[in-house]
């Protein structure tokens, strides 16, 4: 008999969204274990987004606005129900990370103070000290002191299991033993994140590799809009020491906050005023595409020439710009030299459908967070990525609770998945001769940086295809080291056996996509279609590829 | 040009005791220990077990070792092709293998969390 352990409510996914889920269910008094691939507050893309998270708090700002700004930035792509949803509640989910002891920028009057960002009506933008590591840490500690509450580190989701067309749990990797587990749960909440790792040049840590999220579509979950992978503009690529670092061009070029430029190699400035995101990235993509990139295929930030005084200068970039420090420590100093920057993989637009409570279409599933795929549409305005993650995180969990409340236990044949996976280890670590996993993930980010980067077209997206026809074979060979303890390649081994049919399933989603909206960028379809509809991958028994309408608020009057 | 890294390898299920492993790397600038450590697990030895998941960039701590008898993030501190550098499991942790060690509960910001202040990103009140 193999371990099989039960928690009414499992998370996966030990980010903003995952943690705030599990923290919703374990103050109702349910038990809940959170999964995170590696310790929580250290891991995932939460402790190194930016500072910014939206919610209209501030005099003359409204949900309204919020609501409006947010479905515009979509362009036409985000579900306006789930936008609502975010919009109403931002304000209350900042309440919850107040009372958690989330330290937050305030005015001298007490109040909290926002910034502005591209697309906002009034700067929303409130300013969480330390960052996405500030929002993580009191996250993890208000975790921590709920009973009921179990978080596992360096796990790895090795399988979803079914009882009937019910999702009842996981099979779960130990990373630190090598032990494989069970684990049987009357509901799952999927809050696993993005999948930018299928790209070489990102700015998310390794672990962001979609497994679990392909793993809910196989077994009948829909994939909205996959194509939509927002790039950040300006993402060092050089110097190398610095190789993957963003940095906030809304600081870089406000007049009002820096006042540096962004200059292609000619020294001239290329962009006016203070562009949006798809904006920024098809105007670097032209500089780039014309011959007037840097040597390393990026354009210049530079802050040499800032009109504030190199003491000023320095007081505003501490203030400011996250990097800045860290920068110094690797030898990069902004104030004396320009860096080369383009854009790079940042946040998964596309992923699971999910309705307004976060229900994903299966029976005891439910996701939250970056893992899904339709709140914002094809672009994103900064800092609702970390209101979507306590928004939907809160409602998955307590739609989630309120079912399980009512339930049996499951069941679902946790002993032969846990043998079955057992089995499939054991083959890797006996195998003599063969590929690591990550010379295959090396081979399929380079087949995804080439030809299903920000510049798209139908040839580069076949081509992808087909070097995937050539790649797939070679998962038979997979081999991995036989330590059990820290089994860092069983489990790469494990992403990488997802991550080909999930690249698939986005070049699939982006051939579907015959046009250009938001951050999907076609060459042979620049126009817009005058219907926006997104695109559908379904999984369970074999791809199939369809498009639907985006849902709008049932009544014009907008937001309510 | 090269760099030579003297790395501490402990599996506790399978040694009696630790040892030390030499693994000499092509230089360059900039080149961070942890950009050496990945290095080495992706081209000479997969064995080798530190943390993979990491930022890169200073934010999340996971990448902190000890670098010549002294924590610290392993992608902050610059690899010199002159000396050899000692890397080791960051002091005061449980080791679960090699350079992985069990970080356990994060202490608030402000405090001395792994023997540097934890001051992350923008802080200006």
């Amino acid at each position: 008999m193999y371990e099989t352990l039960r928690t009414d409510v499992l998370v996966i996914g030990g980010g903003a969204a995952g943690v705030r889920a599990a923290i919703a269910v374990a103050e109702k008094g349910l038990s809940v274990m959170c999964l995170s691939k590696a310790p929580i507050s250290r891991s995932g893309i939460t402790p190194v987004a930016g500072e910014g998270i939206e919610a209209a708090v501030a005099p003359g700002d409204s949900p309204r606005h919020h609501y409006e700004d947010t479905v515009k930035a979509g362009r036409g792509l985000a579900d306006e129900v789930l936008v609502n949803a975010m919009a109403q509640e931002a304000t209350p989910r900042i309440e919850d990370l107040l009372s958690y002891g989330t330290r937050f920028k305030k005015n001298p009057d007490g109040t909290l103070a926002q910034s502005p960002r591209p697309g906002q009506k009034h700067a929303r933008n409130l300013f969480l000290m330390g960052g996405g590591w500030g929002l993580m840490a009191s996250l993890f500690r208000k975790a921590g002191s709920l009973p009921g509450l179990v978080i596992r580190e360096d796990t790895q989701v090795l399988r979803l299991v079914t009882s009937g067309s019910r999702v009842a749990g996981a099979v779960v990797l130990d990373v630190r033993t090598g032990a494989v587990f069970g684990v049987e749960a009357k509901a799952t909440i999927l809050a696993s994140g993005g999948y930018e790792e299928l790209w070489p040049v990102t700015d998310c840590p390794p672990e962001c590799t979609g497994e679990a999220m392909l793993m809910a579509a196989r077994l009948g979950g829909e994939l909205i809009d996959l194509e939509m992978v927002l790039y950040y503009p300006t993402v060092i690529v050089f110097p190398l020491a610095a190789r993957g670092w963003m940095v906030q061009y809304e600081y870089i070029i406000n007049p009002d906050i820096l006042g540096g430029r962004l200059i292609n190699v000619h020294g001239e400035q290329f962009v006016k005023g203070f562009p949006a995101r798809d904006e920024l990235i098809m105007a670097i993509n032209r500089e780039i595409a014309e011959g007037r990139g840097t040597a390393h295929g990026g354009v210049y930030a530079d802050l040499t020439n800032s009109p504030y005084g190199r003491e000023e200068l320095t007081r505003r970039m501490e203030a400011w710009l996250n990097q800045f420090r860290n920068l110094r420590q690797v030898g990069i100093d902004l104030r004396d030299q320009m860096v080369e920057m383009a854009p790079a993989a940042h946040y998964c637009l596309g992923g699971i459908g999910i309705d307004e409570y976060g229900r994903t279409g299966m029976e005891g599933l439910w996701a939250a967070g970056e893992v899904t795929g339709n709140v914002h549409g094809a672009n994103r305005l900064s800092g609702n990525a970390l209101t979507e993650t306590q928004v939907f995180g809160y409602r998955a969990a307590a739609d989630a609770v309120a079912w399980a409340a009512g339930q049996d236990w499951p069941g679902g044949d946790f002993q032969a998945g846990v043998a079955e996976e057992i089995k499939n280890i054991a083959r890797w670590t006996s195998a003599r001769e063969g590929l690591r996993p990550i010379q295959l993930k090396r081979r399929l980010q380079e087949i995804m940086g080439k030809w299903v980067a920000f510049d798209r077209n139908e040839t580069f997206l076949k081509n992808a295809l087909a070097a995937l026809d050539e790649l797939e074979p070679e998962l038979a060979k997979l081999r991995v080291d036989g330590h059990r303890r820290y089994c860092q390649e069983v489990r790469e081994a494990h992403e990488v056996l997802h991550m080909i049919p999930l690249a698939r399933a986005v070049i699939a989603a982006g051939l579907e996509r015959k046009e250009s909206r938001g951050h999907h960028m076609r060459a042979d379809y620049p126009g817009l279609l005058p219907e926006a509809r997104h695109t559908v991958i379904k999984l369970a028994g074999g791809i199939s590829v369809s498009s639907r309408p985006v849902r709008k608020l049932a009544h014009s009057g907008g937001c309510v | 040009m090269q760099a030579r890294l003297k790395v501490f390898r402990f599996d506790p299920d399978r040694d009696g005791t630790s040892r030390h492993q030499v693994y000499q790397i092509p230089w360059s600038e900039g080149l961070s220990v942890l950009e050496a450590l990945r290095y080495i697990y992706e081209h000479l030895d997969g064995s080798l077990a530190f943390r993979n998941y990491h930022c890169g960039r200073g934010l999340c701590a996971s990448c902190l070792m000890s670098i010549n008898g002294q924590n610290k993030r392993s992608c902050h501190f610059l690899v010199s092709h002159e000396e050899e550098v000692t890397v080791e499991p960051a002091s005061g942790y449980p080791i679960i293998r090699d350079l992985v060690v069990d970080f356990g509960i994060p202490r608030p910001e402000g405090s001395v969390r792994d023997g540097v202040t934890v001051h992350r990103g923008a802080v200006a009140e």
